[in-house]
């Protein structure tokens, strides 16, 4: 029978081989400046998380939480005093098309959209708004923006990741079936 | 609202932004709690930043990065700091804590660790026998009343110690860390180079009391990096002018 120890140490080795890339991409983007200390964090991340199943047993969205210390980590070293100091190149002006991972051939079902009334209501209101203003009222995103006291980054995020999760429910209901 | 609109939605396939609204993005998901993080949008927005996605948006290379030729070190001090301090993490973010910007609040397992910098608790002059950590080897500063030594830890891997020296300053925003290198054996065929990212856009060779010392500067954040008495001393300076680091390293030895 495998000791508490021994599973710890394999719950570890797993985390590390499927999660350690994506905080090390991370560091990368957030640390470019500072190469030398990129494996300080990405180490500091995976000891925290050893002492974590030791302590507390694993959490309970691993890869959720090991994104999140290590976002930590990275403000509480590098962002001292509130002032955020950038440890990055500035970016330029390349635009990026942005695709959702979660894309289904079977969005095109007519079948789908007798879900459509209970998604959309149980929507914040605010996003309920966003999509009146994009999809029924066709505003550009500037005009959302200043409609919603906003800025134009900010309502593209915004419906972007609404339309993300808005996919993401779509997707879990049609693999319940 | 109705079906229409949920037609329209998942119908869109993709959304133009510029790289820094793709970390802004990112951003925002990584300040919720783990609970809520979308993982699979976090890592698509790191598959851009370091455009290593195949298809779903233009190329983009980050410039490359030298790589520091002793990370090991660093990891090898990493081990050794998660055997003594659990610093705030993902698992204190339930907690409210609203303390001043110079207090420390450190999770231990059940129990908060506060540091209110009373008094120097280490002594680096006394910490490891047969090592020089004094003003003969680091700068003086580090031995002034207004520095206060936050922590120290070590390591030894393969005979070599690692010790690592976290340190604040009472009277200024000054603050950072220093690491030591203690090779069991010191060759110069392993530490016949520095490599550093190309982001410092200062560099200033010094000779101090003898000691070759070379000071990195970025904005505000400097390193200063000299071996000395066969160890290798990596100073980081956070919230430090260049000219102030200058003058530090004019202090060593």
């Amino acid at each position: 029978m495998e000791t508490i120890y021994e599973e710890n140490h394999s719950l570890f080795k797993e985390a590390w081989k499927k999660y350690e890339p994506g905080i090390r991409k991370l560091c990368l983007v957030k640390m470019q400046s500072i190469p030398d200390e990129i494996e300080d964090v990405v180490s500091d991340v995976f000891l925290f998380f050893w002492k974590e199943i030791q302590e507390n047993g694993p959490p309970k969205c691993i890869q959720a939480w090991l994104y999140k210390v290590a976002y930590n980590q990275i403000n509480r070293r590098y962002y001292n005093n509130n002032r955020k100091v950038r440890y990055t190149e500035p970016y330029d002006d390349t635009v990026v098309v942005v695709g959702y991972d979660i894309d289904d051939a079977r969005f095109e079902s007519e079948t789908l959209f007798q879900w459509a009334d209970e998604i959309i209501e149980n929507l914040p209101q605010e996003d309920k708004l966003l999509m009146k203003y994009i999809y029924e009222d066709g505003l550009s995103m500037r005009e959302i923006a200043a409609k919603m006291d906003s800025t134009e980054a900010a309502v593209k995020q915004r419906h972007y990741r609404l339309t993300r999760k808005i996919k993401r429910v779509v997707k879990e209901r049609i693999e319940q079936g | 609202m109705d079906k229409n609109v949920l037609k329209k939605i998942l119908k869109t396939k993709q959304v133009k932004f510029s790289m820094a609204e793709v970390e802004q993005l990112m951003d925002a998901e990584l300040e919720k709690d783990p609970e809520e993080i979308d993982t699979e949008l976090v890592d698509l927005c790191l598959q851009i930043l370091t455009s290593d996605s195949k298809d779903n948006h233009s190329e983009k290379t980050l410039p490359k990065l030298k790589k520091f030729r002793y990370a090991k070190i660093l990891i090898a001090a990493a081990l050794a700091a998660v055997l003594l301090v659990l610093s705030l993490s993902a698992t204190a973010d339930k907690y409210d804590i609203d303390v001043s910007g110079n207090t420390i609040v450190q999770k231990f397992g059940k129990y908060f660790r506060i540091k209110i910098f009373e008094e120097r608790e280490i002594n680096l002059r006394e910490s490891y026998p047969g090592v020089d950590l004094s003003e003969n080897t680091l700068p003086d500063f580090l031995f002034e009343d207004n520095c206060v030594i936050i922590d120290q830890k070590s390591l030894i891997t393969n005979g070599d110690m690692h010790i690592r020296i976290e340190f604040t300053m009472k009277d200024s925003k000054m603050n950072g860390y220093v690491n030591v290198d203690v090779p069991e054996e010191f060759s110069l065929e392993r530490y016949h180079e520095i490599n550093i990212s190309t982001k410092y856009s200062r560099i200033k060779e010094l000779n101090v009391n003898g000691i070759r010392v070379f000071v990195f500067s970025e904005d505000e954040n400097c390193i200063i990096k000299y071996f000395t008495k066969d160890m290798l001393f990596d100073l980081h300076l956070l919230e430090c002018e260049f000219e102030k680091a200058v003058e530090i390293a004019n202090t060593i030895g």
